[in-house]
């Protein structure tokens, strides 16, 4: 067996984002990612916003909800603080997201006096900087993961601490549910297969969970076990990869930092390159002219980019330099270092684990959002393929507000390629591609009269009463039809009065060059599509 | 432009953080038909299209088109203020539908912030203004555009202030329909490009819009395109001339 996780501390501040964002503690509020909430205040809480709903859900049940989109670098920023609380007990915090920090106590716990009074004396130092915005709570357990789980458990939305005794990190996981594991798709094929906590998965073999889910299942079975998520044979990384960057002059502003992390960041991931791996935890160094140092490790659950990289060291020194004036730096930075402390072997493109969308997917999608905002949710809107025999029926639109438009891009591009066109639904009656340019959103009234200058119409037996020769639109003089061709009649869900469409199709050329969709239906003639 | 306190920096670090912008990110693709009559191959990141001509000659299509083969290549569309957009014409001409956005016209007070919140997020912004926008509107559109790199696409009456590009479609013609058979097969247009810079002598070009495929095609059968042929045997097509269509005239 692996030699067991290092004992890790590991702080969680509840409803991070909510905190960040400011605001009064005791209205209701929520912050939202891609039309989703992600957190809310306990007030919110209360009458039912909780994460996972959409925003028009969530402002259904809550109309006077104040809503917030995300902004991770204002959640980092504003966590500064609380990081800088803990940085008193070790110098080496590993940071995964705003909120959430953690370190290893073996030193710690020896030199406090024991993990209990380590636990508490976190506590309190933090409980301090929050000021009562939120509580924290501490967990003390083997392996981050456990450690993290600890802190969360007993959510009785005030500050404390909780320590798992060594060794006691497998039963203290067993009866957790499976969702903690924070991986959705592989949490509901596993509740799908009847396994629902943690303890059941563990009592896998796991030489299955690797044949059935691959590299990242075993990696969440170790996990649930209790063990470090990685085999300590992770190559560590040798030392001649440290990037490190002398600042001259010495930088005050926060760009000028950037601009260097920027730099150290593109070398790092080109040695990384070169060696066929990816950095998933980076430890950030900088130093001011006066001697004072500030390291933090950023762990991320996917690979660390060069942009993400950079994103965090800029994080972590806008929170420094504009941070309280007790831990702000008195002097510029003179120089910047890079290390990184795990790397693991690169697998092609690592886009998170489940192929998410891109950033200029969210790009546009944060500037739809906004558009929503300005216009309300009714005035933006998605295709959606819905199927049926009139143009405006094929494709339907769908508000933004109530789709999910990431999942839209993953599953469109795997729709793409499972399915080829000729396995779509057949709806016979259909008119055949190509489609008209401009569907009316409500037909319009016409005539359409023969040569004899009498009313065109279908018979039953579906058979024009004569050869159509003009079409009067209201308000224009009538134009010649020179090539027309149908009727198609169709009698739709005959079954059901309400929805019942019966009515004959002409597609019809005038002497303009404008082709036209024209359906009779009870009696009277429309322009329901021009093929603009 | 590199401020006194950048320049600074060690030779290396500057060298790679200064900006390199490939040739190929400032173009967005076209589908080979478009791209064989376009001067660039593309369409210039930042550069204002219109697409004019009568109502019903293919212009809501052809700027469909035009945004098409970006899309399927991830970049986004949005569709500001055409509520007739045929969705289906739109698939069939190679718009991706999980990339396209259609938003409602809003009101001219609220025009520019709309589509100024659009520009520089999505790469092409597909505009259909009912009011006349004032010039300083106009320019500071165009201008915000260009920075940050968005395609301002403007369909119908009239363009939005002078533009890098424009589609007139003089002409058209649609083949399949007889007197009481077939069905509309394909179309044949007559378009006239011109513009800024390259594309400032005007040309001529003709294209199929929609062909058989669904989309735009080049034509390669040109004697049949250029009036209706006299092709009766069959009776698949109509003998109609390709008619010049002054733009303006309804």
């Amino acid at each position: 067996m692996s030699s067991s996780p290092i004992r890790t501390l590991a702080v969680w501040c509840a409803d991070w984002p909510v905190v960040a964002a400011g605001g009064d503690p005791a209205r209701p509020s929520a912050v939202l990612a891609a039309n989703r909430v992600i957190a809310s205040s306990p007030a919110a809480r209360e009458l039912g916003v909780v994460r996972g709903l959409r925003r028009r859900e969530a402002q259904g049940r809550c109309p006077e909800l104040v809503i917030t989109e995300r902004d991770i670098s204002r959640e980092a920023r504003a966590f500064e603080p609380v990081v800088a609380a803990v940085e008193a007990f070790t110098p080496r915090i590993e940071l995964t997201r705003p909120g959430r920090c953690a370190f290893p106590t073996r030193g710690p716990a020896r030199y406090f006096g024991g993990d209990h009074a380590l636990a508490d004396l976190v506590v309190d130092g933090v409980s301090v900087v929050l000021n009562k915005q939120t509580f924290c709570r501490v967990g003390i357990a083997d392996g981050p993961f456990a450690a993290e789980l600890a802190a969360r458990y007993r959510n009785d939305a005030s500050s404390g601490a909780m320590v798992v005794p060594a060794g006691d990190s497998a039963s203290f996981l067993a009866p957790l549910a499976i969702t903690t594991l924070e991986r959705p798709e592989l949490t509901t094929v596993l509740t799908q297969l009847g396994i629902r906590s943690l303890g059941d998965f563990a009592q896998l073999p796991a030489a299955d969970v690797l044949a059935r889910f691959g590299d990242e299942g075993l990696r969440a079975h170790r996990l649930a076990s209790g063990l470090d998520e990685r085999p300590p044979d992770t190559q560590k990384p040798p030392a001649d990869l440290t990037f490190v960057s002398e600042i001259d002059p010495p930088a005050h502003r926060v760009d000028q930092a950037a601009f260097v992390a920027r730099a150290l960041a593109e070398q790092l991931n080109d040695a990384l390159d070169a060696l066929g791996g990816v950095c998933i935890n980076v430890a950030i160094e900088v130093e001011t002219e006066h001697g004072e140092q500030q390291v933090r490790l950023w762990r991320h659950e996917g690979a660390l980019s060069a942009a993400a990289i950079v994103d965090r060291a800029r994080w972590q020194i806008e929170g420094w330099l504009n941070g309280s004036e007790a831990s702000r730096p008195t002097g510029g930075l003179i120089r910047m270092a890079l290390a990184p402390e795990e790397v693991v072997a690169a697998k092609g493109r690592q886009l998170g684990f489940w192929g998410e969308a891109t950033e200029l997917d969210e790009r546009a999608i944060r500037a739809l959002t906004r558009v929503q905002g300005l216009l309300g949710v009714e005035a933006v809107w998605v295709p959606e393929p819905a199927g049926g025999r009139h143009p405006r029926e094929q494709i339907a639109l769908v508000q933004m507000a109530t789709t999910d438009l990431a999942t839209r891009i993953e599953n469109a591009s795997a729709r793409r390629q499972a399915q080829p066109e000729a396995n779509l639904p057949p709806w016979p009656g259909r008119l055949p591609s190509p489609s008209p340019g401009v569907v009316f959103q409500s037909s319009l009234p016409v005539a359409v009269v023969g040569a004899d200058g009498d009313a065109v119409a279908v018979d039953g037996r579906g058979e024009l009463s004569g050869p159509p020769g003009r079409l009067v639109i209201p308000g224009n003089p009538s134009i010649d039809i020179v090539a027309w061709a149908g009727p198609w009649p169709i009698d739709e869900r005959w079954w059901d009065h309400r929805t019942r469409r019966r009515c004959a199709r002409l597609q019809v050329v005038t002497n303009d060059d404008v082709a036209r969709l024209l359906v009779l239906e009870g009696g009277a003639w429309f322009v329901e599509a021009l093929y603009d | 432009m590199v401020s006194p306190k950048l320049a600074a920096l060690p030779a290396d670090v500057l060298a790679k953080i200064a900006p390199i912008t490939l040739a190929s990110d400032q173009l967005l693709p076209l589908s080979p038909a478009l791209s064989a009559v376009v001067p660039w191959a593309g369409l210039r990141r930042g550069t204002s299209v219109s697409v004019q001509g009568a109502p019903g000659l293919g212009v809501t299509s052809l700027a469909l088109a035009l945004v098409a083969e970006a899309t399927s290549q991830g970049s986004w569309v949005a569709v500001v203020g055409v509520p007739t957009c045929g969705l289906g014409a739109a698939v069939e001409l190679g718009v991706a539908p999980e990339r396209l956005a259609i938003i409602d016209q809003p009101a001219p007070a609220e025009w520019p912030a709309v589509v100024g919140a659009l520009l520089g997020a999505v790469d092409l912004v597909v505009v259909s203004p009912q009011h006349r926008l004032r010039p300083a509107d106009q320019r500071r559109l165009l201008s915000r555009a260009r920075e940050r790199g968005t395609v301002v696409v403007s369909v119908g009456a009239e363009p939005i202030g002078s533009t890098d590009l424009g589609f007139t479609i003089t002409g058209a013609h649609w083949h399949g329909l007889g007197q009481g058979h077939g069905y509309l097969r394909r179309r044949d247009i007559e378009l006239r490009i011109e513009g800024r810079r390259e594309a400032s002598r005007p040309q001529t070009v003709y294209l199929r819009l929609p062909g058989s495929s669904g989309n735009i095609e080049i034509i390669d059968d040109l004697e049949s395109a250029e009036t209706g042929t006299q092709n009766r045997a069959g009776g698949e097509v109509v003998s109609l001339p390709v008619r010049r269509r002054r733009v303006g005239s309804s």
